[in-house]
Parts: structure tokens; sequence; C-alpha cells
């Protein structure tokens, strides 16, 4: 089976057609489809056919007609929550560059899961980890990878008012007050009266004045 | 031609009918532009206005180019022409003589009496008359002269008839004629030379080119006008990049300024202007523009020059996707682009004339109020500036542009105490004009934050908004046109952080706080406070509670700190009115109103009567009846 065009819906911005061949080859060995040398550049595309790609791999590998049930997948829920621990023992102990490198791994070996594995769980998981790889960064101070973790968290999760503080802390000591300002007046919104929060905005505020020459 | 119709063969009538259109359209035009001409003239300066002029030569010129003569403009000429063809009409009016002719019938004027003469004298003088003038008293005629006297005699005849006989007299006085009606005669005020002389086929050809040539044109060019720009002027091609960049806009991606002049260097406006120009080509000149190249091409400038617009239009669309990112990085575009700043941190620095890039990149003051604090030698070394003069003109401009700073900001429904439920609001924002010299918290009192609730502000609550003075001229020696920026407010809400209204433009502030020293800056007596209205298009939710808004308000101009506050509404029912005791007694129980109040359920007052068992049994078979007669009231009621 050699499939040259195959039409698939696409929202390419490129393109106001909702319907179009795309440039892409299938290569019925490998079972890949690769994109043909006229479209390399097109990222976007190239971003869903490696999730297609990376899907049908998955079943593949899985060697039966139908798929597993979407319950996570029992040898890798435990490698990951051993990795979580020792990260977290690390942390406790103040090391929080091996904490780091723990979770990190963790944080690769959840994303190995199936596909087709419950996302909710999954999500949850990759949160967890999330929160405390942040945690880490910020007491080794590397602030751009705690902003994006807890970037990350708050697309997730808007109602836990610590990853509101872990982006303000972040941003702050990144120069970013008005952003810091902004994140936990937002805190303050789902969690009214968050002691840490309020300290936090009185600290951010007076570091704006300095900045503005008033204090 | 029909004979009832006749042209203005004197051209007695269509001069003056000229005359007449041309008057009325001419007076108006004309009363307009006297007082444009005199308004202008009395422009007061606004204070606050940045008058340093470091315009550079080439943009001076392109400025004035653009700038739409104030003399030599269509409508002058036009009205110019139509006062000297009034001229000329008059003048042709006052050398033609009015011949009018007299076509109407006057018996008495025909028998040669006097109006109000008797029937008999009437008669005696026509006895007289047709002796004289019978057809066969007259002889010695010829053929033509007989004719003549023959039509006179009749009209005398007629004459006659009309003062004396009955049916010729109701004629005459219902028609103005004894024979009855006669036939109408309509004049057009058309000179006859334009119809039936030898012009009469230019006009069927003016004719043709009109209806057939310049009335389509008109008309199609107007539709296609209206067909490919949006109500906001942007071309509607460009419009459609614009949704189609934000439906596919994924949110991963961090907006930046130059994607902003990357999707804006692809709208149709510059295919248009420059037809051999490709999309990089644009946006490198946008680029050229941010970072003051030199030497500055025209094509530079026109590019700019559109881009407020586009901008706009760019900030409308991404507010209807409620998107906080885009519009808020569409609005930084915007300052960039005027003050021509590179993207940067210290963008509030660059912004001021005279400085040295390299220099200020290299300092740690970030904020014009930072600045500020220091000493000149300071701030000469911070901006590199090595001139006094060059530095008096740098702190000119930074100590001119206003800072806002918030007071208070409230949801309010107009004449309620607290936000009702399902009514129409707007966030009151309350905020002082500030300069970056001053430094601290000012004392406002409650009364200048007061509004006072009567009728009109009921009626229109943003009056107070519109009543503050302009805002002046913006310092953007770079932008190819003169800008006169503003203020725009972004409300989105805090829990999903998208934007929930169009964007709301202010154009009006006053500055005179700018002129304040420190000292009267911190007293505060002499602080005026402005007023910014949010209008929020939906109804306030119909349940009760809190909901937290977050307002942003950035100037389109300056780089300032923004303001960025959060604002919560809190809905709740307004609050019951005690219920109020006139002191008004029960009413007794056997008067109507008290039988009326005990139907309500109300208390009445007993009626102490001592009166024995006999009575009161009465009383209560009375009752027992009462009862049952209300039973079948209610019965009946019910029914």
């Amino acid at each position: 089976m050699n499939i040259n065009n195959i039409n698939i819906k696409n929202n390419n911005n490129n393109t106001t057609q909702s319907i179009m061949s795309l440039p892409i080859t299938y290569d019925p060995i490998t079972k890949i489809i690769s994109i043909n040398e006229s479209a390399q550049n097109d990222q976007e595309l190239k971003e869903e056919i490696d999730q297609l790609n990376r899907l049908s791999k998955d079943f593949i590998n899985l060697n039966s007609e139908i798929p597993e049930s979407p319950e996570p997948s029992k040898t890798l829920t435990p490698l990951i929550k051993k990795l979580v621990t020792s990260g977290i023992d690390a942390q406790k102990r103040g090391k929080h560059h091996d904490a780091i490198k723990q979770f990190s791994l963790a944080i690769d070996m959840a994303s190995r899961r199936s596909r087709w594995e419950a996302f909710a769980i999954q999500l949850q998981e990759l949160n967890l980890i999330l929160m405390a790889r942040c945690d880490s960064y910020i007491m080794t101070k590397n602030w751009i990878d705690a902003y994006n973790d807890a970037d990350m968290l708050l697309g997730t999760q808007v109602n836990t008012p610590e990853n509101f503080l872990r982006r303000a802390t972040a941003a702050s000591n990144m120069g970013r007050l008005t952003q810091a300002k902004y994140d936990l007046e937002r805190g303050l919104c789902f969690v009214e009266d968050d002691e840490r929060i309020k300290t936090q905005l009185g600290v951010v505020n007076r570091l704006i004045a300095v900045e503005n020459g008033d204090l | 031609m029909d004979s009832r119709y006749n042209y203005d063969e004197h051209s007695q009538t269509w001069p003056v009918f000229t005359l007449s259109v041309l008057v009325v359209t001419l007076i108006p035009f004309t009363i307009q532009a006297v007082s444009n001409a005199f308004s202008s003239t009395k422009e007061e300066p606004i204070v606050g206005e940045i008058k340093l002029d470091k315009v550079d030569s080439q943009i001076k010129k392109f400025r004035s180019n653009r700038k739409p003569s104030k003399i030599f403009t269509k409508k002058n000429l036009f009205i110019l022409l139509g006062w000297l063809s009034i001229g000329a009409l008059i003048y042709h009016i006052s050398i033609t003589e009015v011949k009018t002719q007299v076509s109407a019938f006057d018996p008495y004027d025909l028998l040669g009496v006097e109006y109000g003469t008797s029937e008999k004298d009437i008669k005696s003088h026509f006895r007289k008359l047709s002796i004289k003038f019978h057809p066969d008293k007259q002889r010695n005629l010829s053929e033509d002269e007989k004719l003549k006297s023959e039509e006179h005699f009749v009209l005398l005849t007629k004459a006659y008839k009309a003062l004396t006989e009955e049916t010729t007299r109701e004629n005459y006085e219902k028609y103005g004629h004894p024979d009855g009606p006669q036939q109408a005669s309509h004049g057009i005020a058309l000179p006859k030379f334009l119809i039936e002389g030898k012009s009469s086929p230019l006009l069927l050809a003016l004719y043709i080119v009109l209806i057939g040539g310049v009335l389509p044109y008109f008309v199609s060019s107007w539709w296609s006008k209206t067909k490919t720009y949006t109500k906001k002027g942007i071309h509607v091609e460009t419009a459609n990049l614009f949704v189609e960049k934000l439906l596919n806009h994924k949110p991963s991606i961090i907006v930046r300024v130059d994607t902003i002049l990357t999707w804006l260097s692809e709208a149709t406006e510059f295919k248009i202007l420059f037809p051999n120009k490709s999309n990089e080509e644009i946006f490198q000149l946008f680029q050229n523009h941010l970072n003051r190249k030199t030497p500055i091409s025209d094509d530079q400038l026109k590019a700019v020059a559109i881009t407020p617009s586009l901008i706009a239009g760019l900030i409308d669309f991404a507010a209807s996707f409620r998107n906080t990112e885009i519009s808020n990085m569409a609005v930084e575009t915007l300052k960039h682009l005027v003050q021509a700043v590179p993207e940067s941190t210290k963008n509030e620095l660059l912004q001021l004339p005279n400085v040295d890039q390299t220099i200020v990149q290299e300092q740690k003051i970030v904020r014009l109020g930072k600045l500020l604090t220091l000493g000149n030698e300071e701030i000469k070394k911070t901006l590199g500036i090595k001139d006094d003069l060059k530095l008096k003109e740098t702190l000119d401009v930074a100590t001119n542009i206003p800072i806002l700073k918030l007071i208070k900001a409230e949801f309010k429904v107009p004449g309620e105490v607290v936000v009702t439920p399902e009514s129409t609001c707007y966030i009151s924002v309350k905020v002082v004009v500030k300069s970056a010299k001053h430094h601290g918290e000012t004392q406002i009192s409650e009364d200048k934050l007061k509004e006072n609730d009567t009728l009109e502000t009921l009626r229109d609550p943003y009056q107070i908004v519109n009543a503050q003075p302009s805002l002046p001229k913006s310092f953007a020696p770079f932008f190819p046109t003169e800008r006169r920026g503003g203020f725009v407010a972004l409300t989105s809400l805090q829990k999903d952080t998208k934007i929930t209204e169009s964007p709301a433009f202010f154009q009006k502030l006053s500055l005179s706080n700018l002129e304040l020293t420190q000292e009267q800056y911190k007293d505060g007596s002499k602080v005026s406070v402005g007023t910014f209205k949010i209008p929020i298009t939906s109804p306030t939710p119909a349940q009760e509670g809190k909901y937290q808004f977050r307002v942003v308000i950035k100037s389109t101009d300056y780089f300032t700190q923004d303001l960025d506050f959060p604002v919560i509404m809190h809905v709740q029912n307004p609050p019951r009115l005690e219920e109020v005791n006139y002191d008004i007694p029960d009413p007794d129980e056997d008067s109507l109103a008290g039988a009326v109040a005990q139907m309500k359920g109300e208390k009445v007052k007993r009626v102490d009567d001592d009166s024995d068992d006999e009575d009161s049994e009465f009383e209560e078979e009375l009752s027992d009846f009462e009862d049952i007669n209300t039973d079948t009231e209610d019965e009946a009621e019910g029914n």
C-alpha cells in the first residue's frame, strides 16, 4: 500500500482550505510517515506527523489486536514513583541538583506512557513532579527554569495558590516585577486572604516602588 | 412638445431658480468654512504639551505634504465658484426686463369699468361699447383686422356675461374664466435654447453621461469601498488575515513585537501601497524605523504612517477573540512604532530625546521615576548626554510624560449604591496624572472622588469623562505623522485571563498635575483627579457573589508603568428599605377599614363594649354568619 497523498483535516495557517493534500509519504516497511522535501520547514505539520508516528509506533509495539485499557501502565508507574520519592528525599536533604535530576528523569519517564492511557491521571502525576522540580529550581535560584515549570503548572492547574507564588517568585527575581504583581493579584482572586501571597505582594510592590524611585 | 408646458423663453425664471438652489446649498457650506477658519486660529495651548521640536527635516516634509492645505481645498473652490456664479446671476437678473404676460381674464378691465360698478351701469356701458365694437358696425377693415375685432367683441361679450349672467358669473368666480376651467400651463425653469436650440443634443449627451456614467460610477465606487474596507477602516483582506492569524495562534507560542510586525507586514494595505515589495521588505522597513536608521526612505515613512489604524483593527479583533496576550502586545507594538524604539527593557529611557542607546543599555536604571531621583551629572552619565542644553531638553520631555497613578477603581451601576444583579454597569477608574519627578504618595480628599448623582449623570454616566480636556499631541519626533494618542483600557476576567470587553479608548484627561512641584503633589490639595469609565456591555450576573476582573490601562504612545489592577464586581441585591412606621393606629374592628384590615390579616382594635352574654352570643352568631358569608365569597372568588 503506497499512499502519496493523504487527505486529512488540517488547520495549517498557510492555507484557508480545511481539506487539502499534504506533502507526506508513507513507508510500508518502517510504517512511518515522512514529510516530503518541499515541506521540511513546516513546523506545525512536523509536529502533527511526529505525534501520528508516535501513536502508530505505540500500537505496533503493543503486539495485540486491541489496545489495552486506559489504565496507567503497571510497569512504568512504580518506576516513576520510585524516582519521585528519591527526588523528594534528596530535596529534603538539601541536595537540590540531585533532586532536579531525579524529577527530570521522572518527567521523561512519564512522557513515555502510551498515548491511550487516561490523560487526567497523567496530568495529575506530571503536575506533582513539576511542583517538586519547580521548588528545587527556586532553591537553586534557577529562575528561568522555575518560571517555565510554574508557567506550565498555571496552564493546567490554576486554583493552587502555591503555583502563583512560584511563578511570581521566579518572575520577580528575573526582574519582571509587573508580571509578578499581576500573578500574585490573580492568585488572591482564587484564594482570598492567603497570607503568603499577601506578604509576597507586599515585597513585590516595594520592589516596584524602589525601581520607580519612590522609595 | 405639449402646449401646456412652456420653456423659459425670455430667460426670466431659470436664473432665479438656479440662484435659489445655489444660495440654499452655499450658505451652510460658507458658514461652516468661515467658522472652521476662525476656530482653528484660536487653538489654545494644551496643558502638558511637549513643545520640543526634534523632528527630522525629512519627516517634517512628509508631515506637511500629508497635511491637506487649508486654503486650496475642493470645498473652498466650490464655495468660490458658487459665489461667483451667484454674482453673475444677480447681475443677469438685474439687467433683464421682466415681461409679464397678462393672460388673466379681468372682465372689469376688458369693459373699461371700475371694480364694483353696479350691474345697471355695466349694462348701459356695454351697450355703448357693443355699438362701437360690433363687427357689423366696423367697416373698411382688412380681413385680419376683421378677425381681431371679432375676437375682441367676443371677449367683451364674455366679460359682460361674466358680470351679469348667473352661470358665467359662477364659472368666473370658480375658475377665473367665464368659460369654465382653463388649460393649466406649466413653466419649466430651463432656458429654451438648451432644449430646442442647437444645443439640445448637448443636453441629451449630458443626461446620458450623468445617468449612464457618472451616477453608476459614484454608486459603484461607494459600494466597493464599503465592501473592501471594514468599519474600522482596514482592508477586508487584512481583516481576514488577522482573523486567520488569531484562529491559528497557539497559546504556547509567545507573542512579541516582531510577531505583530510580521503580521502587519502581510497586510493588503501594503500590497496596494507597494505592489513590488515583498512582506519581508516591508518588515525590514519597520525594523529600520524602530532602529532609527538613516537615511529615512519615503517608503518607510509611508508604511509606518498607516500602522496605527492597522494595529487598532488588530486590537479590536484580538479583543473579540478574547486574547489578552495579543491585545497587550499589539498596544506595545504601537508604542514601539510611535517612539521608534526597538524591543528592550530600557524603553522608558530610550524614548527620551538626545540619549545614547548603547550607554543606556549598559545602565541599571530602567524607569523614568528612578532616573529623576538622580542629580543632573548622574543623569548625564546614565543617558550619555554631554551638553547641558540637551540635558534640559531631555528632562523637559521626561517630566512631561504623563504617568497614571490609580486612586480608586470600582464597579458602578448608575443610581445604585451597590452592584445589583442583572443591571448595566461600568468600571469607574479614578486616577491621578503624575510626572516622573513626583515621588511617593499623594493625599486625595474623598470629595474629589465623589460624583454627584444627578438626573443628567444618571442618563449619561460618561458625561464626566467627556467633559475632561483633550490630551495634547504626543512627543513622537520619529513618527511620520503627528500623533494625538491616549489610553486604552483592556478588561479581562481573572478566572480565565481572557478579555471580556472590547477595548475602550480614552483621549480626554487633564494633565495639569504635571506642572505641580513635588511638595504640591504630596500635599494633594491642588492635585486634580482624572476619571475613566469603562463600559461593560453584558449585564451583571443574576447570582450574587464576587466576580474578579483585571483592568489594564495602557498609554498608546509613551512607555510608562502602565496601570494593571484587579477589580472585584461584588454583585448583591440592593439593601431593603426599612419598613416605615407611620404610627397610624390600628383601625377599629367595626369600621370599614377594620374589615379590610381583617381580611388582609392585619391587626385591628377590638371594640370594647360592655355587652352582656346575650349580646355576645348574638355576636358569635353574627360572626358565624360572617364566616359563612366570607366562605361563600371565597368560593365565589375561587370559581
